[in-house]
């Protein structure tokens, strides 16, 4: 299967324009032959969303835009990352969603697990947590999709508190050969070396191949650098993307 | 394969670009810039970030020197404002100053030079520096650094204005590393003048003043700031690190005593795993201090 990680620089807010953005790296895909497109968590919206998420207008605004991404999808399977509603009758209002779409039709959604709320996230303001842990097959390839700190299973600072759930691990556990994560981790110094150690020793310990696409560029106060990733099962390097600007990688 | 870069320096020289860009580009607030000029390390590292990221043509700098202001303010402003290519602005503020000093003078009569009469100086830069802003639509770019956020070594309404700080999550050490690796690595000649990158660091509110005077030498002030915001240490066991008890207390007693300003400063640029702003959340009205533990 051809595989395209592209990290795409959203504006938060801005859904027409970046549903645009979507389509046209989808159209960029399709014209390359390649086979599934994935893109940054909640590429629709921008991250942080922050209290826009507060405004049911806004939320409904981009629930439709999601059913118009999904349309305009051809032979490329497109997974991207939005809002989508939260079915239960309690909880939070939305859940933050990877979404997965061919041939006009949505195939498949899963929702964020690990919702973060130290240093400067906010994630379980907004955000339902998931609980489902299965995986999509896609033209015979079992894919575990997984969101941002899913897969940042107590690897975070240490001050910060422990999760009891491993997302990955229970994907391996129903059955996915290949783990996939969409993010949108901000920049530190330091935290290059923290993200290629961890999706590699993710990738070994589950023995699955990793594939990572980060949001890339900035909002506010926050840098987004990209820095997309694939690890073989090994724990090897295998594809990256150029940091610190809108680039894209294919398998 | 992309090489991601590896020298500390590189990342936060490309961080920093793609962070003030974005911030241009994504508010539409235009890519027209001023900032103020003071001859020393920080506002001449952000002169040159934000040439490398808007172009010269969109960088207007201003030097406003004032009676306590030392030579080389306005000639190592001049020296830069030349190898960068941008247009300086010689504003002097004594007379505005004086004016001040006069008017306040009935009330203050003849009680001592103090912070007020410091902080004025700061200020009335501050003023000018939005007026320029606010006629031309350039927007301010704060200058200041992580370690006199964390003292609160800078001016509310003074050299605190600004749209977005920059270099807000670097310290003091960490501005002169990138200072160099810009002038070593990336210009590869001297843009950033060596006599700003050698003075000793200094306010230049009062005569002579130099900010060793009152804080422990950047290198001990960096390293007792990291392990105490960074690394969550108390100030024992910081004491216990460096060997420097009496320097720690004042530094962390300066640290809690002015989250204050730094809730109304503008928003920081976040470099490292622990920033001043949005993943800091620290109460302004509350009694407890690290020194006593």
């Amino acid at each position: 299967m051809r595989i395209r990680l592209e990290q795409l620089n959203p504006i938060i807010g801005d859904i027409n324009g970046n549903k645009e953005v979507i389509l046209s790296s989808l159209r960029k895909a399709e014209k390359d032959g390649i086979e599934l497109l994935v893109l940054p968590e909640l590429g629709l919206t921008g991250y942080p969303v922050q209290d826009l998420l507060e405004k049911e207008f806004f939320r409904y605004y981009c629930y439709k835009i999601n059913d118009e991404i999904v349309k305009e999808t051809g032979k490329t399977a497109l997974l991207f990352g939005s809002i989508t509603p939260n079915k239960k009758s309690t909880g939070r209002k939305m859940n933050n969603s990877a979404l997965l779409a061919r041939d006009g039709k949505l195939l498949f959604v899963t929702h964020k697990t690990l919702l973060p709320t130290y240093d400067v996230f906010d994630d379980l303001r907004y955000f339902e947590p998931n609980r489902e842990f299965d995986y999509f097959e896609l033209d015979g390839i079992k894919l575990g999709v997984t969101i941002c700190e899913d897969i940042w299973y107590n690897e975070n600072e240490l001050q910060y508190h422990v999760y009891d759930v491993d997302p990955a691990k229970e994907m391996k556990k129903s059955g996915a050969e290949l783990i996939v994560n969409i993010s949108a981790s901000p920049f530190t110094k330091t935290k290059h070396e923290n993200r290629e150690y961890l999706l590699s020793s993710h990738a070994k310990r589950l023995n699955l191949p990793v594939l990572y696409c980060n949001q890339v560029g900035a909002h506010t106060d926050l840098v987004f650098e990209g820095d997309s990733m694939v690890f073989s099962a090994e724990g090897e390097l295998v594809a990256n993307t150029k940091p610190f600007e809108a680039s894209f990688t294919d398998l | 394969m992309q090489s991601f870069p590896e020298s500390k320096e590189e990342r936060i020289f490309k961080a920093i670009k793609l962070g003030l860009l974005d911030y241009v580009e994504k508010t539409g607030i235009g890519n027209k810039v001023v900032l103020g000029l003071s001859g020393g390390i920080d506002s001449a590292l952000v002169a040159a970030l934000a040439v490398e990221t808007l172009g010269a043509e969109n960088v207007k700098a201003i030097t406003m020197p004032s009676a306590f202001s030392s030579e080389g303010s306005v000639s190592d402003s001049e020296i830069l404002s030349q190898n960068l290519g941008i247009e300086l602005y010689n504003i002097p503020i004594k007379e505005i100053y004086d004016q001040f000093d006069q008017s306040l003078n009935p009330l203050f009569d003849d009680l001592p030079f103090d912070t007020a009469e410091e902080n004025l100086q700061s200020r009335i830069r501050g003023t000018l520096l939005m007026a320029y802003s606010n006629k031309f639509g350039n927007f301010l770019l704060a200058t200041g650094n992580k370690s006199e956020y964390a003292v609160g070594y800078a001016t509310l309404y003074g050299d605190m204005n600004g749209a977005i700080a920059i270099i807000g999550d670097l310290y003091k050490t960490e501005v002169f590393d990138l200072a160099n690796w810009m002038n070593q690595f990336h210009y590869k000649k001297e843009v950033i003048p060596e006599s700003i990158i050698q003075k000793a660091p200094s306010a230049e509110l009062r005569p002579d003043q130099k900010d060793s005077d009152s804080l422990p030498e950047y290198e001990l002030l960096d390293q007792i700031l990291f392990c105490y915001l960074e690394e969550q240490l108390s100030a024992k066991e910081i004491a216990k690190k460096t060997g420097e008890p009496k320097a720690v207390n004042n530094v962390v007693s300066l640290v809690d005593r002015n989250e204050f300003k730094r809730f109304q400063a503008p928003p920081i640029l976040k470099l490292s795993a622990k920033s001043f702003g949005s993943g800091r959340r620290w109460p302004i009205v509350q009694k407890w201090t690290g020194i006593e533990f």
